[in-house]
């Protein structure tokens, strides 16, 4: 039983940082398509720390995105340790501190043979160290970093949490060196400090409160607290919002995952107002997406997937030449495609053509039909498919270090399958009503019965899940406009007779006469700006 | 008396939220108290979703803590709560074995099996075999199926509706057939008559409507 003394914030000690090993120092170098000079990576940090500290932000951002067009390029290139920046840039704390996260968010990221226990630790405790001075003082942090690297922290600072959680529960392939290093340091990585840092920026930056008055219109008195005026610190609070929506989406509570997010509105063009981090938003919206999936609010779910997808189709002209974060939107896409066709599969309705025909393409026609199909060889093929789409669970208990082998890694997912396919089934006929349905305007229930080869008794009860399952949010009167994107089929008993109403849309030309005509126009006005004589030879 | 309670409820409430805001959420030494709270809301025909998610999540941090009564609890709470998914998002929180090691847990996830979807009768049967100490639960399940077959239904054989709601007195069940405002039919006693559909539910065929907004960006260029 693990015994947890529940301390306030602060818990995981800093240790000092000089005792680190200096692995990396003297390393081999050269090797990559260029090859960079010691000296050179050395020189770039000091500008680094330079413009840290003297600003303004912009350049600071110039850097911080240069660092990985220089460094990743390299993969060769180890970086340096930071005791050997200290020697050259001094005993700057703070800027030590962010230059460890980079340092480790590579070894992550490129470390062949995968991340140490030591690296973990190191990286866990420079974590504390990072946080610690940002919290920890009277007055906020004078330097300004781009939101961009904030959000960056907070994401690694997730991400390196799950990958602590899948180390310490894959115990197939641990050293009976590891299991005894992990058995003695139970508090390295722990959920309750990784919570405890959330919930600390969260406060700080006092998010929630700026977030509902935005929503409400008012503005936020913020009463001579500087912190939550800081830009720093607003955004580290936002940012902490989503690392907690990630952290409980992975630990399977999408209760608290939503609830965190409530004062947020998920509307892209309403959190770009607030947050101009591309990446954030996408990563947002697919947790929350994700989130009402699993809950039964398809209706939610499919409003917030395609109205991201739309907006990441929007942006790729201006997704900025950061290949890492590209990488990952697109995955991101990919994931939200599949829970899309996912819960289209469940809730069919109406949605954007442009997206529609992408889904139907590449999508949909990878899903099993139905979902629950079970192969030849016994499996069953969703699995796969979800497997892909869905965030890696983790579980946050202790782990119990007698089972050497795999299974309290692979439980989280295989528990969070099992439950989601208990509701697919219950909701497997379905898809069968529906069918025969729209068929007709009118029908017996003894006829339904007949072709779906089962007894009137037992159909009834079919007819009342397909109400009870996908009624939605019952609005009194529904308007136009909600039908134009809510469920093609309904439907009442009424004695041994089902009423059929279908919905019947016609195409809407409109939306893409319009867009045509700007396009056009766009097109005529480049053309003839070309064309006018002080262009000429511009070209 | 109804209104004493309901504001001592409400107040409980509030000291309990209190104690659940932000980080405290997760504090151990709140355990106990969100145990007590599910027997208090059970005495007090309460019901309060978040505090019980808690206490869920602390039994998902740390495993050895958990009470499979308090699980079983807190799960029967949360159908009374249908048709929300309270009752799914408890499940994704709770570790399978554990689970069927409690047979009142076991109970509980075969009640929901059987009222998601929607088999009233064997339901009814179940629970008559099964020994749910918690008061008002049964007039909450009516409650849902009453919805549900609302939703439903037009017009639903006498029968078929008695079967439903499970075993009550003719009294009873008229009674309850006032309440919601449904009729038996004047002039077929096997029916009644539960809400007109016909006026809602009806073949649409949507035509395009061209708003103002939609081609005002074109508007100067045509």
């Amino acid at each position: 039983m693990m015994d947890f003394e529940y301390q306030p914030y602060g818990g995981g000690a800093a240790q000092a940082t000089t005792n680190q090993p200096d692995h990396y120092f003297g390393g081999s170098y050269g090797g990559g398509v260029q090859s960079i000079s010691r000296r050179e990576i050395i020189e770039h940090f000091a500008e680094f720390r330079r413009a840290i500290h003297e600003g303004p932000v912009t350049l600071v951002q110039h850097y911080y995105n240069s660092n990985y067009e220089t460094m990743i390029q390299n993969y060769n290139t180890e970086w340096p340790s930071a005791e050997a920046l200290k020697e050259h840039v001094g005993d700057d704390a703070l800027f030590l501190t962010l230059y460890k996260e980079m340092y480790f968010r590579h070894i992550y990221a490129s470390k062949p043979g995968g991340v140490s226990l030591e690296e973990r630790q190191e990286s866990y405790m420079n974590y504390i160290d990072l946080f610690n001075l940002v919290l920890a003082k009277d007055q906020p942090l004078k330097i300004e970093l781009p939101d961009q690297w904030l959000w960056d922290i907070i994401e690694e600072f997730i991400y390196q949490f799950q990958s602590f959680c899948n180390f310490r529960t894959k115990l197939a392939k641990r050293t009976d060196d590891d299991i005894e290093h992990l058995k003695r340091n139970i508090k390295i990585w722990n959920v309750h400090a990784v919570l405890n840092v959330m919930h600390s920026l969260v406060d700080k930056s006092r998010i929630v409160e700026q977030l509902e008055a935005a929503k409400k219109g008012v503005s936020f008195n913020a009463g001579g607290d500087l912190f939550c005026q800081t830009n720093l610190y607003k955004m580290f609070g936002y940012f902490s919002l989503i690392g907690l929506l990630k952290l409980h989406t992975l630990t399977s509570d999408y209760y608290m995952a939503l609830k965190t997010i409530e004062c947020i509105d998920l509307d892209v063009t309403k959190q770009n107002d607030v947050c101009q981090v591309f990446h954030c938003i996408v990563a947002t919206n697919y947790h929350a997406g994700f989130c009402y999936s699993m809950m039964r609010n398809y209706d939610d779910a499919i409003r917030v997937f395609v109205d991201t997808l739309l907006y990441i189709q929007r942006s790729k002209p201006i997704m900025v030449a950061q290949t890492f974060q590209n990488d990952a939107v697109n995955k991101t896409a990919d994931q939200m495609m599949t829970l899309l066709a996912i819960c289209l599969t469940l809730n069919p309705m109406r949605i954007d053509e442009t997206i529609y025909l992408h889904l139907k393409e590449k999508f949909l026609d990878k899903l099993p039909k139905p979902l629950l199909w079970v192969g030849p060889d016994g499996k069953l093929p969703f699995r796969d498919s979800f497997a892909y789409a869905c965030p890696k669970f983790i579980s946050p208990a202790p782990t119990i270090f007698e089972q050497r082998n795999d299974s309290q890694w692979a439980e989280p997912f295989n528990r969070q399958i099992e439950v989601f396919t208990e509701e697919l089934q219950e909701q497997a006929y379905i898809p069968d009503v529906r069918s025969y349905l729209k068929l007709y305007t009118t029908m017996n229930i003894e006829k339904l019965a007949s072709f779906m080869e089962k007894t009137p008794q037992e159909v009834k009860p079919l007819l009342l899940t397909f109400k009870h399952k996908l009624s939605g949010n019952d609005a009194a009167e529904k308007t136009e406009e909600d039908f134009q994107s809510s469920a093609d089929i309904d439907f009442y008993v009424d004695k041994d007779i089902i009423y059929i109403a279908d919905t019947k849309i016609t195409r809407r030309y409109s939306d893409y006469l319009v867009k045509q005509i700007l396009k056009y126009q766009e097109l005529t006005r480049t053309i003839s700006e070309g064309l006018t004589p002080r262009h000429a030879g511009n070209k | 008396m109804p209104s004493v309670s309901q504001s001592r409820t409400n107040t409980r409430a509030e000291e309990v939220a209190k104690k659940l805001k932000g980080i405290e959420r997760y504090n151990p030494n709140c355990r106990p108290m969100l145990e007590e709270y599910v027997q208090y809301q059970i005495d007090n025909h309460f019901y309060d979703f978040d505090a019980n998610m808690a206490l869920l999540k602390m039994y998902q941090f740390d495993p050895s803590n958990f009470q499979g009564d308090k699980v079983a609890d807190i799960l029967l709470l949360a159908l009374t709560n249908l048709p929300k998914p309270d009752f799914l998002l408890c499940k994704y929180l709770l570790d399978a074995q554990k689970c069927q090691e409690n047979s009142r847990v076991v109970e509980a996830l075969h009640f929901s099996e059987l009222l998601e979807s929607c088999r009233f009768q064997e339901f009814w049967e179940q629970l008559e075999r099964a020994s749910v100490k918690i008061p008002g639960f049964e007039d909450r399940i009516r409650e849902f199926i009453c919805q549900t077959i609302n939703r439903t239904y037009q017009t639903i054989s006498r029968q078929e509706l008695q079967l439903a709601l499970g075993r009550l007195t003719t009294n009873e069940f008229e009674g309850l057939i006032k309440t919601r405002g449904w009729k038996i039919l004047p002039d077929d006693a096997t029916y009644i008559w539960i809400v007109n559909h016909e006026e809602n539910i009806k073949s649409r065929n949507i035509v395009e409507k061209i708003k103002f907004e939609h081609v005002a960006p074109v508007m100067n260029i045509v």
